[in-house]
């Protein structure tokens, strides 16, 4: 094995990984379509520290390569030893110090826009809490089971009266809501806050296209919301369909998927649920006014057993 | 120079270490075949104790602790046995039988029969119907009905018993006993389908034989059962889901035939009582014996399927007015002596509920209804199917007979059923028990 090999195989490892980092985005393995009101400042952030990343990617890796391919051959070469130099240690301790502290205030609006429940404590307290659908997000071992208030108590939602800080105060049961398993619907334009709670261990909800992460703790109720500013449902008879664009065009990148990122037990992996984004309001009345009868249904299903 | 020589070999051992193991975990995903049951696996004859009746004598005092269900522990060594598990050793050979007790032969002979009629994990089917028995029970009634009826064919079972293996294994175990690695550890237990019992059944069979039909399978697998760790299987294809419950009931079949005839054996010191099914027999061969339950559960659950509970018509409005005045009688059916006294089980509402054993020989309790989680279905279908028909294997009665309105109710829009439902309905929401409680005289806290 010649001395440069190690030297040429790095190179080429590493240069390959940089070039298929640099054209995913074209070739649509990288993230999700914009379909999110915070698509905008989380994708300028991801590329952002990407860029900064890639640039100490190229230099440190080019280095190492050159390095590799110009000294290795020479067995009389001695190493050069710089530990203990305060100058070099300053100088990498500092320079991404900086960039962090950078990045740390660049990013600061967006996180307290996303995360910070203060900001969504103001809107209810402006009496703006009917701009939400509200709904409540219980995820245990393995399933988010979600609970949808009928649409009747909409105006409800907006109470200033309810304590300031509780959020479950806000959404408490009633004996209309409508449960449903796995499958978050809102709709297109609609700002859209949970409650996320958690029954058993730590859970995660992480809906990709909406930019959303949020764990679920034990014993607390954490509020998220985001806001889909693309649909992605169709109606065909009395089911919705997902994974259509506006236009009527099916797109796999419209399967919005609902996914657990905390490893909770061993069907962690087949802990997912669905977001369907209906394109209307109406539609998604239409949608809850048909699951909240089968909630109210007093009668077997005849016609589901037939068609089945 | 000497450190240079060095160096050659040594990189030449780290190359070769590297390649190795990168030749061996690129084959590691080739070992065995992750989608199947191995073709030379055969189900295992069943040696946990078998409960023969719902076990009314003795009462726990709490749940079990976590690790083994109470009929497991009843073999566990002195010192680490709890009171309750003291007690129930009493019900062994009154209630609860060893199967340890069966000849070898006998269990030879088990293992012989049952793999002749219903294959193996990775090769599932039933067979050896004997026609001329099933006919006794139903004059229409054919092995191909049933096969055709139950979807129990070879091909839909062998898809559903690779689904089984990958998602449900784990907790109710190869023979579908509920005693999969992590069953244990949960409670309530998983279901063991081996008795034929399932607790949530739409149909209007006599509460002894009432067997599931495919919609209540496919709608526990298909939304979980909420207050257990039975979680939802929705992100499963509706054809998956459909081959799944061809699979439970499969399991179901092969297990009660089983569990019946050994019950026989062992409650009969080794002898089998025939079923009068088979023509000219007295004694019956396990052969025979097995192939009468098996003509018996196909009837069972061929006509479970063909008789859904028919709820009688919601007779009131969907005002909140009308819904708590109904929920108003209910509370009266719901205490009254006569009618429903469902207070005598479900003690202060459930929230006092006695804790008593299963047929399973598990621990229950009777819903506490102020909690608001009803694991059968929370809608009025699911609850209304309920006191209908009663929850098999933990000794909830049937009401058909004794809450559906009479016809002079019936001329007045009044249904003493669907005013517990409302009831019920209504229990777990602070805000309409104050309303209950201000506006219709309904003495609740």
């Amino acid at each position: 094995m010649g001395q440069r090999f190690w030297g040429w195989l790095f190179g080429i490892v590493l240069f390959a990984i940089f070039v298929f980092t640099a054209v995913s985005p074209y070739m649509g393995w990288g993230l999700p379509p914009k379909a999110s009101s915070f698509s905008g400042e989380i994708d300028f952030l991801f590329y952002l520290i990407l860029g900064v990343v890639a640039f100490f990617y190229v230099l440190t890796e080019a280095l190492l390569v050159w390095n590799m391919c110009r000294f290795a051959h020479d067995p009389n070469r001695k190493s050069r030893f710089v530990h203990g130099n305060h100058r070099l240690e300053m100088l990498w301790t500092v320079i991404p110090g900086v960039l962090l502290f950078g990045l740390a205030v660049v990013q600061i609006n967006a996180w307290a826009a996303i995360k910070y429940p203060t900001s969504l404590v103001q809107q209810f307290d402006a009496g703006r809490g009917e701009d939400y659908l509200q709904m409540e997000i219980t995820t245990r071992q393995w399933e988010y089971r979600i609970r949808y208030a009928s649409p009747d108590r909409m105006a409800s939602w907006s109470d200033k009266s309810k304590a300031k800080h509780d959020f479950e105060q806000r959404l408490p049961p009633q004996r209309d809501d409508v449960f449903v398993v796995n499958d978050v619907h809102t709709w297109k334009g609609q700002k859209t806050l949970c409650y996320l709670r958690t029954r058993d261990v730590g859970h995660s909800f992480f809906v990709p296209a909406m930019r959303v992460k949020q764990d679920a703790l034990p014993g607390r109720t954490i509020p998220l919301w985001f806001q889909p500013i693309e649909s992605n449902t169709r109606r065909s008879g009395d089911v919705w369909l997902d994974g259509y664009r506006e236009d009527g065009v099916q797109d796999s990148r419209f399967v919005w998927d609902l996914v657990c990122t905390q490893y909770c037990g061993t069907r962690h992996s087949l802990m997912r649920g669905k977001l369907y984004v209906h394109p209307t309001k109406e539609d998604y009345l239409a949608w809850l006014n048909a699951a909240r009868a089968d909630s109210n249904r007093t009668q077997p299903e005849k016609q589901a057993a037939a068609t089945e | 120079m000497h450190a240079g020589r060095m160096q050659s070999p040594s990189v030449r051992r780290i190359a070769l270490v590297v390649a190795a193991l990168g030749l061996g975990l690129s084959l590691l995903p080739g070992c065995g075949n992750p989608d199947r049951y191995d073709a030379s696996m055969t189900f295992p004859v069943r040696s946990d104790p078998l409960v023969a009746t719902l076990i009314s004598q003795t009462v726990p005092t709490h749940f079990n602790p976590p690790g083994h269900t109470p009929i497991d522990a009843l073999k566990l060594p002195a010192p680490e046995v709890t009171h309750d598990t003291v007690e129930l050793r009493n019900e062994l050979g009154k209630n609860i039988f060893d199967p340890a007790e069966l000849q070898p032969q006998r269990r030879g002979e088990y293992a012989q029969l049952l793999t002749e009629m219903f294959g193996t994990p990775a090769q599932p089917k039933v067979s050896g119907f004997d026609p001329a028995v099933l006919k006794k029970l139903d004059e229409n009634l054919t092995p191909e009905k049933v096969i055709a009826g139950l979807k129990l064919d070879e091909a839909t079972l062998a898809e559903g018993s690779k689904i089984y293996r990958h998602q449900c294994l784990h907790c109710h175990g190869l023979e579908g006993n509920g005693r999969g690695p992590t069953g244990f550890w949960v409670n309530p237990h998983p279901r063991d389908y081996r008795q034929g019992i399932y607790k949530f059944t739409s149909s209007g069979q006599a509460l002894g034989e009432r067997k599931p039909r495919r919609e209540d399978l496919r709608h526990i697998i298909m939304t979980g059962i909420e207050g257990t760790s039975m979680p939802s299987f929705g992100m499963l294809s509706s054809t998956d889901i459909d081959h799944l419950v061809s699979y439970v009931t499969y399991l179901s079949f092969r297990g009660e035939a089983e569990y019946q005839t050994m019950l026989d054996i062992l409650k009969n010191k080794g002898e089998l009582s025939a079923l009068q099914l088979t023509e000219n027999v007295e004694k019956p061969t396990l052969k025979q014996s097995l192939q009468e339950w098996l003509a018996v559960l196909s009837f069972r659950w061929q006509a479970a399927e063909a008789a859904p509970i028919q709820p009688d018509p919601y007779p009131y409005g969907e005002s909140e007015k009308d819904f708590l005045e109904s929920a108003a009688r209910g509370f009266q059916v719901f205490n009254s002596e006569g009618q429903g006294s469902c207070i005598s089980c479900h003690k202060n509402y459930g929230r006092e509920a006695p804790y008593s054993y299963d047929e399973w020989g598990t621990i229950v309790r009777p819903r506490n209804f102020y909690d608001g989680i009803h694991r059968g279905g929370k809608r009025p279908i699911d609850l209304y199917n309920r006191v209908w028909g009663g929850i098999k294997g933990v000794g909830m009665t049937s009401y058909d007979t004794t809450l559906r309105p009479n016809d002079d109710q019936k001329a007045k829009k009044v249904d003493p059923m669907w005013d517990v439902v409302n009831f019920i309905r209504a229990l777990p929401y602070p805000e309409l028990r104050a309303k209950l409680k201000e506006q219709h005289k309904v003495n609740i806290d």
